[in-house]
């Protein structure tokens, strides 16, 4: 006999209204409806009623946690419209933000993770440690999320030399801990026991849903956008792109955190180049933009971010069109959870680390 | 000593009282402490049981007649358990099968309660603290029930005896302690057996429902079971004297604080297997090695 056990809008597991009806034959699960929406503000709309340099704060503000990713997103489309190159200096220090915010959002990601398999300890701790990126954040921009960073031409703001080695300081302790914390999460009998074999999504199945970001890399699918496609400085500095051939809960979360420790690496030597650059412009100044269309691609925590901008040389955008990690990785959950049982649900939503407000706009 | 003095002073209401509080002080602080945190002052769940009695209890309107009763009679049924141990409690022959008994019946209200809260998720939860009754019971028994035919009475005060001559049964029915000791996080709903309490998957389960006074009644009918059925554990296989059956207690407490403190929450057909493939066996050795 079928029973629909319905999660969502509201429910502890789900930080965000989201609803998710389960089709279940005694604990296990036969079907998933997903339907997003509940979390509407309206933002590609307001986005056409306020100027370019507004609107890289009103996207700012589509997430908490990807605030970096959707500013670099739309600011990348507009000065590819207005043609201007952004001082080699803004490109180290938007990615330097950028990773730090990965790094905070995948520690994060782990520790809700943790939570939700019942093992408080391993919350608290990773929650404990992402305070020192989150400080970093705090030193540096001024905030700990919504870090006013970008402008249309480059950064608003500098690191000062007095400021690398607190940041260096913080990573070290970052790169410790994570490495610890992989350790936990491939030792503990009863993580692997709650992680193993559940939420598979096969590599078929990750291309067919067009997934993105660590969903796909858990199950062997290369997509990133920091190697597809360099932004930013990305093509100058060394990093590995980490792939898992695996595809269940486990290799999801190896896979986050072992990108951690890459975007600390990442961090490191876009310090060392900053401190060769020469001190200079942070920002081109940028005029008025001209007639055009374009996109800006992103890797964010989650996956590939996606902006469409169109303008009509006036102050204000035309249209603006934002697709979110969240909304292609959502499509791949009703496969993953196929033939799982009840108690899995919570964690395989949880390991696409959905942003359901990110999804909605 | 009177009777009437065993049920309520020692080791009655107001010893296992004041022990269980005891208990879940320590729980909160140490596992706060291991977990990089502060924690409550260490007479908060006292704070928590008064504050609860203030508050008003709310009822829901589908709830059923055993809402109000299932705490009760959980608390009730629970604190039979430390009347019988044997410094100063009541004894009788067979107290052990009765012993068995109360502590289901705490198990049983604790799923009743939620049945009847008229909230699926409580209705989840009983479910699941059935579930979880039918894995653990049979190793349960097995392993009380070897300990009995090894110190030939199934009277605690007759087991406590029995240890008094011939030394802790832990060194004579290693395996059954372990057994039962394995069983305890189940019985007492502590991670990696917390089941049917979920927090994330059912909301806390068969409590989810509950506030006032029934609440604060079901937690201490919680915090009691806690305190019992770790005395129970260091009765049956670890007695040496009254002193040592106190410290011994709270160090086996600090042990399964410590397994809860680092364990995920597994789910209810790995408990089902794990429970039946590995520690039924391993108490039914120990059983055919006593009868043997």
């Amino acid at each position: 006999m079928e029973v629909v056990v319905q999660i969502g809008p509201q429910h502890l597991a789900l930080a965000e209204p989201e609803r998710f009806r389960i089709h279940t034959e005694g604990e296990k699960v036969v079907g998933v409806d997903v339907a997003v929406g509940y979390n509407h503000r309206g933002i590609e709309k307001l986005a056409e009623r306020k100027t370019f340099e507004q609107d890289i704060l009103l996207v700012e503000r589509i997430c908490g946690i990807c605030s970096m990713s959707h500013p670099v997103a739309f600011v990348q489309a507009v000065e590819d419209i207005a043609n201007v190159d952004i001082p080699e200096r803004a490109k180290y220090l938007r990615m330097i933000i950028a990773e730090m915010e990965r790094i905070h959002s995948h520690l994060l990601w782990a520790g809700i993770a943790a939570e939700i398999i019942g093992i408080e300890t391993l919350f608290m701790y990773i929650w404990k440690d992402r305070e020192y990126v989150l400080d970093q954040l705090e030193i540096i921009t001024g905030n700990r999320n919504h870090y006013a960073w970008n402008t249309v031409g480059g950064c608003r703001k500098d690191i000062t030399e007095s400021q690398f080695p607190g940041l260096l300081n913080a990573l070290e302790v970052v790169e410790r801990r994570t490495e610890y914390y992989i350790d936990s999460f491939l030792r503990n009998r009863t993580i692997r026991a709650r992680l193993i074999g559940t939420g598979i999504l096969s590599h078929e199945d990750a291309v067919r849903y067009c997934t993105v970001g660590p969903t796909a890399r858990g199950s062997g699918y290369a997509v990133d956008v920091r190697k597809d496609d360099p932004h930013l400085a990305y093509d100058q500095v060394d990093f590995d792109e980490i792939v898992l051939d695996g595809g269940d809960n486990l290799e999801r979360a190896k896979v986050r955190l072992l990108e951690v420790i890459e975007s600390v690496k990442i961090i490191r030597q876009a310090i060392d180049a900053l401190k060769e650059l020469p001190e200079g412009d942070l920002a081109v100044p940028v005029t008025g933009i001209p007639q055009g269309e374009s996109v800006g691609r992103y890797e964010a925590p989650r996956g590939e971010v996606f902006h469409y901008v169109k303008s009509n040389g006036t102050f204000y955008p035309e249209r603006v069109k934002i697709r979110a990690p969240t909304y292609a990785n959502i499509q791949a959950v009703p496969s993953m959870l196929d033939g799982d049982t009840l108690g899995d649900v919570p964690l395989t939503i949880a390991s696409i680390d959905p942003c359901f407000c990110c999804t909605d706009r | 000593m009177h009777p009437l003095l065993s049920v309520l002073v020692v080791p009655g209401l107001i010893f296992t009282s004041v022990m269980s509080l005891i208990y879940a002080g320590i729980y909160r602080k140490v596992r706060a402490r291991m977990q990089n945190r502060r924690g409550p002052p260490f007479l908060q769940p006292v704070y928590d049981f008064v504050k609860l009695l203030s508050k008003d209890s709310i009822k829901p309107a589908k709830a059923g007649f055993f809402f109000t009763w299932a705490p009760i009679l959980a608390l009730a049924s629970i604190l039979i358990v430390p009347i019988l141990f044997p410094i100063g409690g009541l004894s009788f022959t067979g107290d052990l099968i009765v012993v068995i008994y109360v502590l289901n019946m705490s198990a049983i209200m604790l799923a009743l309660g939620g049945f009847s809260s008229g909230s699926a998720f409580g209705a989840v939860g009983g479910s699941r603290e059935v579930t979880q009754l039918f894995a653990y019971e049979l190793p349960l028994a097995i392993s009380m029930v070897a300990v009995a035919v090894k110190a030939g009475s199934f009277s605690l005060s007759g087991i406590a005896a029995a240890q008094e001559a011939g030394g802790m049964l832990f060194y004579q029915l290693p395996f059954a302690c372990i057994a039962f000791l394995t069983i305890i996080p189940a019985k007492i709903g502590l991670a990696p057996f917390d089941i049917p309490e979920a927090e994330q998957e059912i909301l806390g389960g068969p409590l989810v429902e509950y506030s006032g006074y029934r609440l604060a009644i079901f937690t201490f009918a919680n915090e009691v079971k806690a305190f019992a059925v770790i005395s129970l554990a260091v009765l049956l296989f670890f007695w040496y004297s009254w002193w040592q059956f106190l410290i011994t207690g709270v160090l086996l407490w600090l042990l399964f604080i410590y397994i809860k403190v680092i364990s995920a929450r597994v789910k209810t057909d790995q408990s089902f297997m794990f429970f039946w493939k590995y520690i039924a066996i391993l108490g039914l050795v120990d059983l055919v090695r006593v009868v043997i």
